[in-house]
């Protein structure tokens, strides 16, 4: 199947499990024809070359040394637990009509990825959380498990409140060993936290809670993908006239509202969500997680591709 | 406020249409949830100051474009009492007569009181005029039809063809400049009427744009089809103005030849009096004297000046002083001596006034020619082989005492004729001495008709008696010149030449014989009398012994001029003296010898008889021709062989005429300069020669200074009655102006749009 499925084509299989094979296969497809094969496989030794041996396994600085042709030889991974983390706060239900809410944009994303690891029967589990748990799926392996996680997925909607620190903190809890923790969300903290702190001062607070969580997990030796999923009109703000915004994650008062001009703040907003989101990537970088902003206008195959690439590509097979 | 369109202003509710737009779309506004709204609070409160000022800017210049767009529409205007004529916006054919005379010149100071020295910073009434005749084009109909007239006289017609072209107007308007000439309305109005003669199918109107003076609107008359409107650039405000209105020079009482006597006579044209007003004597460019002088309101005075030249080239004695004291007894100013006085000649003199509001009519000029010497003419009625025993020996020592003590020289040049000679032209002299004349030897050398006319002409005539005279002979030869008819000889005492020849016993039986008699009475107030008046210098002129003189008859009616200067203690006449024509002529009833007294070799004959010669002597300090006004043309005469005359105007400017051979006269008609100027002449190839006896002054006419408005009633006479009732009713009440204000305000708005543009941009 190709790869460049569209958006629309995407949206008429409404089944997930064959939506995240579609993905899967079509982002593994894409992979093969990378420049980065093989880099990503921990090495085991080194074996003299026979006839059938892959050419591109064979260590020419051993050749020059030596003068024979030893092929390298990889050790195959064994058996890595993987944890899906899935923010499906209200914020994540936000998408632009006729496109890919952001929590629907990051169900596809880990259904493919949960796909990619049952296939190696890698156990993955996967933990729904909004302002609290909504579900936690224990990792397991096989077929059949996958349409568990899939089922899990399409049932939760996103709504409520955010409080994905919390999230993360249960997520250090349940991953003993050294797992693979996968994170989708906005990484936005909700407004109902903006009782009397100055909004700008409230979002530097929760930025960095989240980037001390996701540090200490990563601390525990966990592989730690953190996956922010943004849509271009939260990037852009590109509304134009008078416009009541509203905070879609609504507290017990109701939603909080601004009137404004889109085109009076637009600078400053942009400046604003610019420093927010590079301070995100300089702290998580500095606490070695990997990161991806990824925003829901883009492919969902060249999102999984680039996810791909980094440290998950040592767990998944082709 | 008032409105052409009145319905239109109505849509100024429009002006709240930004407001309830701006409320609808708040209400209406769309909703949208946002994810990121705490970011957008953030940014939100750091631009939310600025914002809430710019869109308050943008309401409210949205708000003043909705209320201008219907004022614009409604052609807004306000009424003001205007300056100009009530009946310019008819239709009609006009002329404007711009006074551009002297008088316009007056600058009118803000604050500071038109009379107020040094400040002549303002505006002048011409500027005035200029701008006045601007707006008036400009509040005429587009299709009136208009012409240019100058008021001045010489009135030039810069658009003399009735024009539409209101740029060719006003290019022609901006280039005028007001000139020195005098007003000449009269003629202006006469020029303008001229030009409106043309006119057949609409008004006539001319318009007199002036400062509104009575001298300026003296002779102006109103005209039997056309409508005369006067536009009083004063607006009725007083303009008080001094000046200098005249300026004469004669010889000084008392003075030599060379001793002037200048007199300023000051205006002043306010209702406020003058104090402490400077004028400033200058000769040839150089500050003479100044003085200080109060002028009344409305009133005038005479300031005088007195000057000595230098005799000849001789250098002033240094204690003589330049200026003396005027010893007349008139209102005079304090005078100071100069340092360098001039020398005689023709000369430069002017006169000047702390300037005012009008400072051309403060300097008035004056040409003089002071002789370098007084020639003396003595006609010796008995002259002697001894010289002593001569009569005019005495005479020629009094006049040339330096021929005998090595004294210093004096500016007499003495020509000493026996009455039988060959007599030379007596209007060579200055002043002809007649000594002991026989009346016969004068009538047979047709001397009395001589003398006679020499003095009309400006001559001075000095007529001494003695035993020669016969004084029925006398009478009859001379008398259209004696001050009065001779009587007869009187002896009061033995005479010295009696005494001398006692031993021959000879008596005159006529007169008792006496000890003589003595002067009594002077006439103080006499110029001759002044130098005797201080001191004890009366003392040997009354010491002097008159043994025998001549008694006069009474003085007849047709006498008149004449006066007694010095008497006897007798009191009868010794000197005096009597005007004729242009000159003078004294009569001493004695003699200038010692045959009849002994005043000869008195101190005081001396200083008595050059005083005497002094008096006399004053005729060529008068002018001999009139004074030419700015714009007059001045004739200059030229001599055989000039083919090249070269005027120099006050201001340096030199015109030059050319193939004059065969002329006598040139025109010279570029006097529109005050001040002095000089004349030279050349041959064909030959090199300039100034000429000084052309050299002459122009002055200002002085009725420029009078800026004392006409009276209401004349004006009124002047403008005529409206002819229609319509125009009636249109005049009625001050004039109107109205002032469009719709540009205004679209002008506004055009701004008020470039200000929203300029808030947009700012998003």
């Amino acid at each position: 199947m190709s790869i460049l499925l569209d958006l629309p084509t995407l949206l008429r299989l409404q089944n997930l499990q064959l939506l995240s094979r579609v993905i899967a296969e079509g982002a593994l497809s894409g992979l093969h024809r990378s420049a980065h094969h093989g880099s990503s496989v921990e090495f085991a030794e080194h074996k003299e070359y026979a006839p059938g041996d892959d050419l591109r396994h064979i260590d020419w600085r051993a050749y020059g040394r030596i003068d024979k042709y030893y092929v390298k030889r990889f050790e195959e991974e064994t058996e890595l637990r993987g944890y899906i983390l899935l923010d499906v706060s209200g914020s994540m239900s936000y998408g632009r009509a006729g496109q890919l809410s952001k929590l629907h944009f990051a169900k596809l994303l880990a259904a493919a990825i949960s796909y990619l690891r049952l296939r190696q029967n890698d156990p993955t589990g996967l933990l729904l959380f909004g302002e609290a748990l909504r579900q936690y799926i224990p990792p397991h392996s096989g077929g059949a498990h996958l349409s568990d996680l899939c089922s899990a997925l399409e049932r939760v909607p996103g709504e409520g409140l955010t409080n994905l620190p919390d999230g993360i903190a249960y997520l250090s809890e349940v991953a003993r060993r050294r797992s693979l923790c996968i994170v989708f969300s906005d990484l936005l903290p909700s407004s109902e936290q903006a009782s009397d702190v100055p909004a700008g001062e409230l979002v530097e607070r929760y930025a960095s809670r989240l980037r001390a969580r996701l540090a200490g997990l990563r601390a525990q030796k966990h592989d730690v993908i953190v996956v922010q999923i943004l849509d271009a009109d939260e990037l852009e703000l590109p509304f134009s006239g008078l416009t009541w915004f509203e905070d879609i994650e609504p507290g017990p008062d109701g939603p909080a509202r601004l009137f404004v001009d889109p085109g009076d703040v637009r600078a400053a907003y942009k400046a604003e969500l610019d420093h927010f989101l590079a301070a995100m990537r300089r702290g998580l970088r500095e606490a070695d997680v990997e990161y991806h902003l990824v925003q829901t206008s883009r492919s969902i195959e060249s999102v999984l591709l680039d996810i791909l690439r980094g440290p998950l590509r040592r767990h998944i097979r082709k | 406020m008032h409105f052409l369109s009145p319905w239109y202003a109505a849509l100024v509710v429009l002006g709240a249409l930004p407001v309830i737009i701006h409320l609808m779309g708040r209400r209406r506004a769309r909703v949208q949830p946002l994810p990121t709204l705490l970011l957008l609070y953030a940014s939100h409160r750091r631009v939310a100051q600025r914002t809430q000022v710019r869109h308050i800017a943008l309401l409210l210049l949205r708000m003043l474009v909705c209320i201008a767009a219907p004022l614009v529409l409604a052609k807004p205007f306000i009424e003001t009492t205007s300056d100009l004529p009530a009946r310019t916006s008819l239709q009609q054919s006009a002329v404007l007569v711009l006074d551009d005379s002297v008088s316009m010149r007056y600058v009118t100071a803000s604050g500071a009181g038109p009379l107020s020295t040094g400040s002549r910073r303002g505006e002048s009434l011409f500027a005035r005029a200029k701008k006045r005749a601007t707006r008036l084009i400009e509040a005429l109909p587009p299709s009136a039809d208009v012409a240019l007239v100058l008021g001045s006289r010489g009135n030039a017609a810069p658009q003399a063809d009735l024009t539409h072209d209101r740029a060719r107007l006003f290019s022609v308007l901006s280039g005028l400049s007001p000139s020195l000439r005098a007003s000449d309305l009269p003629g202006g109005v006469r020029r303008a009427a001229q030009i409106l003669t043309t006119v057949r199918h609409s008004a006539r109107r001319i318009y007199l744009i002036t400062d509104g003076s009575t001298q300026a609107l003296q002779g102006v008359r109103p005209l039997s089809d056309t409508e005369l409107s006067i536009v009083d650039v004063s607006d009725g405000q007083p303009l008080p103005n001094r000046g200098i209105v005249d300026i004469r020079s004669e010889p000084a009482p008392g003075g030599s030849g060379q001793s002037l006597r200048i007199s300023v006579e000051v205006a002043n044209f306010s209702e406020v009096p003058i104090k402490e007003l400077t004028a400033t004597l200058s000769v040839d460019g150089n500050a003479i004297a100044s003085g200080l002088l109060d002028v009344p309101a409305n009133g005038r005075v005479v300031k005088r000046f007195l000057h000595s030249f230098r005799p000849g080239n001789q250098a002033a004695p240094p204690s003589a002083p330049s200026v003396i004291p005027d010893a007349s007894g008139e209102r005079r100013a304090s005078t100071e001596p100069s340092s360098e006085p001039a020398q005689g000649g023709l000369h430069h003199i002017r006169v000047a006034l702390e300037p005012d509001a009008l400072a051309e009519d403060d300097v008035r000029h004056l040409r003089v020619e002071v002789q370098r010497h007084i020639r003396v003419l003595l006609l010796d009625g008995e002259p002697r082989a001894l010289r002593r025993d001569d009569e005019v020996y005495y005479v020629e020592m009094a006049l040339h005492p330096g021929d005998r003590l090595g004294g210093e020289e004096t500016p007499f040049v003495v020509t000493t004729v026996p009455i039988d000679d060959h007599l030379p032209v007596l209007s060579d002299f200055d002043v002809v001495l007649l000594c002991n004349a026989k009346a016969q030897e004068l009538s047979r050398r047709q001397l009395d008709r001589a003398l006679r006319g020499y003095v009309a002409e400006g001559g001075g005539l000095f007529i001494a008696l003695g035993d020669n005279v016969d004084v029925d002979a006398y009478n009859a030869a001379l008398a259209d010149v004696l001050p009065q008819p001779l009587a007869v000889t009187k002896t009061a005492g033995t005479l010295e030449r009696e005494r001398t020849n006692e031993d021959e016993g000879k008596s005159r039986e006529e007169a008792p014989l006496g000890n003589g008699e003595h002067l009594g009475r002077f006439d103080r107030r006499h110029a001759l009398v002044q130098p005797f008046l201080h001191g004890r210098a009366d003392d040997s002129l009354l010491a002097a012994r008159f043994n025998r003189y001549v008694l006069l008859r009474p003085t007849p009616k047709t006498a008149t001029g004449s006066g007694v200067v010095l008497s006897f203690e007798s009191g009868a006449p010794a000197l005096l003296e009597r005007s004729l024509g242009r000159g003078r002529v004294m009569l001493f009833t004695s003699t200038l010898d010692r045959d009849w007294n002994d005043l000869p070799i008195q101190p005081a004959f001396l200083p008595l008889l050059q005083q005497i010669v002094r008096y006399l002597a004053r005729a060529p300090l008068r002018e001999s021709e009139a004074p030419t006004l700015v714009g007059q043309p001045r004739e200059v005469r030229l001599q055989s062989g000039d083919t090249r005359v070269e005027v120099t105007l006050p201001s340096i400017n030199k015109r030059l005429f050319e193939r004059l051979g065969g002329r006598q006269i040139l025109t010279f008609s570029d006097t529109h300069e005050a001040g002095f100027y000089r004349v030279a002449a050349a041959s064909e190839s030959g090199p300039w020669h100034p000429r000084p006896a052309e050299f002459f002054v122009v002055n200002i006419d002085p009725s420029a200074s009078d800026l004392r408005h006409a009276p209401p009633e004349q004006t009124q006479a002047l403008e005529r009655p409206p002819p229609t009732a319509h125009d009636a009713i249109e005049t009625s009440g001050p004039p109107q102006r109205r002032l469009e204000l719709w540009h205004y305000i679209a002008l506004a708005i055009l701004f008020f749009l470039l200000g929203e543009a300029l808030l947009l941009r700012q998003k």
